[in-house]
């Protein structure tokens, strides 16, 4: 990479202060990241071990798409957590001091906090590596604490902690008021009508519905066809379902630097269903909006009142019941699918979205590697930023030669990142294929 | 002097070795573990995540995913340490006599023994070799070793040699090591062997006993541990249909 | 990035190059904009574009969906694109003076 490339912006005091996050100064910052990562020790069994177990074998490296696409070696998984475990032999390691300098301890200082910050931010949490390390050591975990961290020392990114003010602010990533949401459904629906001749109706807040379904805010402003694919497959299906006013995102920014608005937002849906009396949630297209219900929701909002399950799962029954019907002629091109980590790696959808494909595209063809050796975008937690662009496109490039070599003028990417994500980085690549999401396939292919 | 060396010092190290183990483990078991960290697909039972483990620890399933260089040496390096590890059991508890239990004669037994030690010594040598050759010459590892890293090397070399060494040109012999582990064993002391090599070669073993629990080599018992985290079966909270 | 110079009055951009105060905008800002954005002259089409941004704005106080643009305005993707080579949300929400759209875009 070039010598100044830009590294996201940190965020400022008014961003903070939404997030009653602390103001740290500079000078003071050292010190409180020791305590931070102490207390961090004290709760998260994964990180003391994958500081304790690391053999610097450098499996990972090579397996690595930000090590790979940067060439930076501090981006290779071992090195990258090097630059805590530096600081977790100087302070917090048994035995005596001499091996744990052997060991490469260093004493913290504004430096490495610095590091962390750059660093940090150019882990997808793609979790591929813990695929390859034979002890298992999942990066991402270690990534997830360090933005914790950071976020504490008053270091969130700047793209970060303004989606999570937008979120507690108006129920969705994009800032989007209620009556901009209601505005855009209503259009929608006159859209859907103009283009099937039928009523087909976005309903809000409607008490009782079987289901809510939560999309990615994304869908209500770019990715429209998606979106209105999934209101013609509950129609077709003839399942009840409904939005909620009070929160249209999926997408849980809270998982990349920040637990409390993690559980402030699964807190929110899990509410606004039990208020609809709904039967269960189906999460749209986000991987990581999926990750959190499966992983994390349940220990950080408790057990949860109805299932939640993903669009996939809940099309999959329709299809399998004869409910609903695809021609698949109406997808003629070839098509490929991008598996995002957190579906496959990290959320058990591998096979779902494949029966899916199999059942509306006419000629799908496999990428290599695929399903959960998969590369990630190089949008994967959250690095959407503008000003990292140079390094969004760094990070894509294994991504973007999988992409190529498929040949595919069509690549599903059912996540609302990858979505955002691989357009553009596929462009500077120069890889000429339309991104799409696998509900706009089934949407083309749907028989109303 | 002898003494100190050869009762006073081993019971020492096995004690620091055994607790400092013992400590290490305590420290992971008493940190909760929050979150889920399955990486899928995973094991549908206990007994699959299980199985994972140990396809995982005897074939090194992860590395064979990946580069097969890697996945090579760093196996031939560990299934040769285990077999001679067990080989050091058997030759020494029994004399190189273990092969008489499926039909050799008491020579054909210690000459197999030997044998098959050797071959074993040559397989870990060979695996130690390329593992410290990559770890010298690639840039990357380069930067991502540490002293420490080295320094596993050089000890585990120091004993693979000194172990061969003494065998095949120092004439110890399974009797004099096996009458003084004994001992060691059954609190019943004998004098160290009066053999330069055996003394170099037990001593740098202690060593790394004495360091096992604060060096990398933990890994030899937190993988258990680290991969369990993600290879668990993972229940999903509410099960639809 | 560096205040935007029109005629003698600076106003505050962030480092994206937006307005950091939606309220300062007026016709002779957006033409300072556009030049930032390589738009060496606005059009009628630009303005229209510029003004059914605007109106929406004061309304809702965000940017309308994509679809919906193009479709009020009559202008496809394409032809945003060749308007604004920054494209919907980047250049011609900057030009118009909106904030900039975030989360997943």
């Amino acid at each position: 990479m070039s010598e100044q490339v830009r590294i996201p912006y940190v965020a400022r005091e008014k961003e903070l202060k939404d997030l009653y996050l602390p103001m740290v100064a500079p000078e003071d910052r050292p010190q409180t990241a020791l305590e931070l990562l102490g207390e961090m020790l004290k709760y998260k069994r994964s990180l003391k071990l994958y500081l304790d177990v690391c053999t610097h074998c450098g499996a990972c490296a090579e397996q690595c798409h930000s090590y790979l696409g940067t060439k930076d070696p501090y981006n290779m998984p071992v090195a990258r957590v090097d630059l805590v475990r530096r600081v977790y032999k100087q302070v917090f390691a048994s035995g005596p001091s001499f091996l744990r300098t052997w060991d490469g301890a260093k004493a913290i200082d504004q430096e490495t906090i610095d590091l962390w910050y750059k660093y940090f931010h150019q882990c997808n949490q793609c979790r591929r590596c813990a695929i390859f390390c034979p002890k298992g050591i999942d990066t991402a975990e270690v990534t997830i604490a360090m933005r914790e961290l950071l976020a504490h020392l008053g270091m969130p990114s700047r793209f970060h902690a303004g989606i999570a003010k937008n979120m507690a602010k108006t129920g969705n990533n994009m800032g989007n008021p209620l009556p901009a949401v209601l505005d855009g459904i209503e259009f929608l629906e006159e859209e859907l009508k103009e283009e099937t001749g039928l009523d087909i109706p976005i309903p809000v807040d409607k008490e009782g519905a079987e289901v809510l379904f939560n999309p990615s805010s994304s869908d209500l402003y770019v990715n429209t066809d998606g979106f209105m694919a999934v209101a013609k497959i509950f129609y077709k299906a003839g399942v009840s379902w409904t939005l909620s006013s009070k929160i249209t995102e999926t997408a849980n920014f809270g998982l990349f630097f920040h637990e409390p608005s993690m559980r402030e937002h699964s807190r929110l849906l899990v509410q606004a269903g039990k208020e609809l009396g709904v039967k269960r949630l189906v999460a749209g297209e986000c991987g990581h909006g999926w990750r959190t219900w499966r992983m994390f929701t349940e220990t950080i909002n408790g057990p949860l009142p109805f299932p939640v399950v993903h669009l996939f799962e809940e099309v999959l029954g329709y299809l399998r019941d004869g409910r609903i019907k695809f021609d698949k002629s109406m997808n003629p091109e070839v098509v490929t699918y991008h598996d995002p980590c957190n579906y496959a790696r990290a959320g058990d959808l591998i096979n779902q979205p494949r029966e899916l494909l199999s059942a509306c595209v006419q000629n799908f063809v496999e990428m290599t590697p695929t399903k959960e050796l998969s590369f990630c975008c190089g949008g994967g937690s959250g690095i959407l930023m503008d000003e990292a662009m140079k390094i969004r496109e760094a990070l894509a490039q294994p991504k973007a030669e999988c992409v190529r070599s498929t040949g595919a003028e069509i690549l599903c990417a059912p996540c609302a990142i990858c979505k955002a994500q691989l357009p553009d980085v596929l462009e500077h690549h120069k890889v000429d294929v339309t991104v799409k999401g696998l509900s706009d396939l089934m949407g083309r292919a749907l028989i109303l | 002097m002898s003494s100190l060396f050869g009762w006073v010092i081993p019971y020492i190290v096995v004690l620091l070795f055994l607790g400092g183990m013992l400590l290490r483990i305590m420290s992971w078991l008493k940190i909760p573990v929050p979150f889920k960290l399955t990486v899928f697909p995973c094991p549908k039972t206990r007994a699959g995540a299980a199985a994972d483990l140990v396809t995982e620890s005897v074939g090194f399933k992860s590395l064979w995913r990946g580069g097969k260089g890697l996945w090579f040496m760093s196996w031939l390096f560990h299934i040769s340490l285990a077999f001679i590890l067990i080989g050091h059991f058997f030759g020494i508890g029994f004399l190189g006599q273990q092969f008489t239990w499926i039909g050799a004669t008491s020579e054909q037994s210690l000459e197999l023994s030997v044998l098959f030690g050797t071959y074993a010594g040559v397989a870990l040598s060979l695996g130690l070799l390329l593992l410290a050759i990559r770890r010298i010459t690639s840039p990357t590892m380069k930067f991502i070793s540490s002293f420490a890293d080295y320094l596993v090397l050089v000890l585990l070399i120091g004993i693979v040699g000194s172990g061969m060494y003494m065998r095949m040109f120092h004439g110890v012999t399974y009797e004099a090591v096996h009458d003084y582990l004994i001992g060691l064993i059954t609190f019943h002391p004998v004098p160290l062997p009066d053999n330069m090599a055996f003394i170099f070669h037990f001593t740098l073993v202690q060593l790394l006993l004495l360091y096992f629990p604060y060096s990398k080599l933990l890994h030899s018992c937190g993988i258990f541990f680290s991969r369990w985290l993600i290879v668990r079966p993972h229940e999903r909270q509410v099960i639809i249909k | 990035m560096a205040d935007l110079n029109v005629n003698g009055v600076f106003i505050p951009l962030d480092e994206d190059g937006f307005l950091e105060d939606s309220d300062l905008w007026n016709e002779e800002v957006a033409l300072a904009l556009a030049l930032t954005e390589d738009v060496e002259e606005l059009t009628e089409e630009h303005w229209h574009l510029i003004n059914y941004l605007r109106d929406y704005y004061a309304k809702f106080g965000v940017a309308p969906m994509i679809r919906k643009l193009c479709k009020e305005t009559g202008f496809n993707l394409k032809k945003i694109y060749e308007l604004f080579p920054g494209g919907p949300a980047k250049g011609a929400c900057k030009v118009a003076g909106l904030m900039k759209p975030t989360g997943c875009v």
